[in-house]
C-alpha cells in the first residue's frame, strides 16, 4: 500500500526525485535577498536599539507579517 | 512580497537599511489593535503620518526612539522609498544628540489579544509555497520574477505535547497524524498564499485527508479541500518524513504538490483553471527572528491551536 503511494505521489510530482521538486519551490538566492537586512521583528526593541545606537526607526508595516506570507 | 525583490534587495536600500538605520517589520493586523504601550507608541507615529484616521496603518515609516516621525512612504519601487529615506535622514541629521540617544522604558505588560509567541517547548516548521508550472512533464517554477511567482512563507507551530504525540506514533508503529495537528496543516497551511492574505479553509471544506506517518517516520498523504461552491479548491499528495527524539522534533520534511483552484477577496489574479502549486515543510530552529512571526492562521489563537472546534 506504501508503495502504491508513493507511486502516486511521486507521479503526481512528475518527476523521479522529490528533491527535484523542492528545489523548484525553495526560494532562489535572489528572492532571498531581502533576509540580509537584520529584520526585527519587535517594534519595542528596535525602539530600545534604536535608542541605544542612534539610530533611526524603519518600521515596514504590513496587514500580513512583512517577514511571513504576503 | 513585491517590496522584497523590488525594494528590500536593492544594494543601495540594504546597504542604507544595515548602516543607517533599525530595520523593524510587523503584522499591521496585531499592531494597530494593540492597547498596549506599544500599541501606543505606534499610534502616536501614525498620527503624524498620511494614515491619520485611515483603518489600516500599511506602509513604511521612519521615526526617532522618542516616536517622531522622519518620513512616511507607501510606493513600490526602490528610486521612491530610496528618496524616502534620504529625506527622512536629513532631517534625523537636523535632530539634537539628546533626542536622538534616549532611555527607553520597559514595556510593560503586553496585550494578549493581538501578540502571539509560540509556547514554551513549542516548535516552527517553516513552509513555502510556491505556484508551479508543467513543463517537458516536470512541475518547474515560473521564470518570470513577478507577484504570484515568487515563493511565499509561513510558520506551522507544533505545541510540545503534539511533538510527543508523534514521537509516541512512531514508536507504536505509525498510524494517521493525530486530527488537531492534521487538521491545522489542511485549514491553515494548505492555502495559495502567494498573491496575498488567503482566508482559511473551513472544517467541513476539507472532504478528503489522510496524513499518516509510518515506522520509520516517512509520511504519506492525499487530500481534497473544496469550497461549498466548488470555486475554490486544492487536490494534492505529501511525501515526507518525520524524526522526533528526546521528545523534539530533529527532522519534518513535507513536501505536497498539487492543483489549486480558485481566489479569495484578498488573493486576486489567480491562474485560470486548476494549476500546480507546490509545497515544501521544513523544521526550523527558530534562531532568526524572521522565523519566530506566527503562523497567518493564528490571529485567532484558540481556532489555530483547536481547528476541530
Amino acid at each position: 500500500m506504501k508503495f502504491i503511494k508513493l507511486l502516486l505521489v511521486l507521479g503526481v510530482f512528475g518527476v523521479s526525485k522529490a528533491d527535484e521538486v523542492v528545489q523548484e519551490i525553495m526560494p532562489s538566492k535572489e528572492e532571498s535577498a531581502w533576509l540580509e537586512i537584520d529584520w526585527k521583528t519587535d517594534l519595542w526593541e528596535a525602539r530600545k536599539e534604536a535608542a541605544k545606537t542612534g539610530k533611526p526607526i524603519y518600521l515596514w508595516e504590513m496587514d500580513g507579517h512583512p517577514l511571513g506570507c504576503v | 512580497m513585491a517590496d522584497r525583490l523590488l525594494v528590500f534587495a536593492n544594494d543601495e536600500v540594504q546597504n542604507l537599511l544595515k548602516e543607517r538605520f533599525v530595520a523593524v517589520a510587523a503584522d499591521d493586523w496585531y499592531q494597530r489593535r494593540r492597547k498596549d504601550q506599544v500599541g501606543k507608541f505606534f499610534a502616536k507615529v501614525v498620527e503624524q503620518s498620511p494614515r491619520k484616521g485611515n483603518h489600516t496603518k500599511q506602509g513604511h515609516y521612519v521615526f526617532t526612539a522618542t516616536g517622531k516621525l522622519l518620513g512616511f512612504n507607501n510606493n513600490r519601487g526602490a528610486e521612491k522609498r530610496l528618496k524616502m529615506m534620504k529625506e527622512a535622514l536629513a532631517k534625523w541629521e537636523e535632530i539634537p544628540q539628546e533626542e536622538k540617544s534616549v532611555e527607553v522604558a520597559e514595556r510593560g505588560k503586553s496585550d494578549q489579544d493581538f501578540a502571539r509567541a509560540l509556547p514554551e517547548g513549542g516548535q516552527i516548521v517553516k513552509v513555502y509555497t510556491r505556484c508551479l508550472e508543467e513543463r517537458d512533464g516536470k512541475w518547474v517554477r515560473i521564470p518570470e520574477m513577478k507577484i504570484g511567482n515568487l515563493a511565499a512563507v509561513d510558520h506551522l507551530w507544533l505545541q510540545e505535547k503534539e511533538v510527543k504525540e508523534l514521537g509516541k506514533l512512531i514508536e507504536n508503529g505509525g498510524g494517521e497524524i493525530p486530527k488537531a495537528l492534521s487538521l491545522r496543516i489542511a485549514k491553515f497551511h494548505l492555502v495559495d498564499n502567494t498573491r496575498g492574505e488567503p482566508r482559511a479553509w473551513k472544517k467541513e471544506e476539507v472532504k478528503e485527508w489522510s496524513l499518516s506517518v509510518e515506522e520509520d517516520g516517512d509520511m504519506l498523504g492525499s487530500f481534497l479541500i473544496e469550497s461549498a461552491d466548488q470555486k475554490l479548491g486544492y487536490r494534492g499528495l505529501m511525501l515526507g518524513k518525520l524524526k522526533v527524539a528526546g521528545g523534539k522534533l530533529t527532522h519534518f520534511d513535507l513536501v505536497v504538490a498539487g492543483k489549486h483552484w480558485g481566489e479569495g477577496r484578498f488573493t486576486r489574479g489567480a491562474r485560470p483553471g486548476k494549476t500546480p502549486l507546490g509545497q515544501v515543510f521544513r523544521l526550523s530552529d527558530g534562531k532568526r527572528a524572521s522565523d519566530r512571526i506566527p503562523p497567518q492562521g493564528i490571529r485567532w489563537a484558540p481556532g489555530y491551536w483547536n481547528p476541530e472546534g
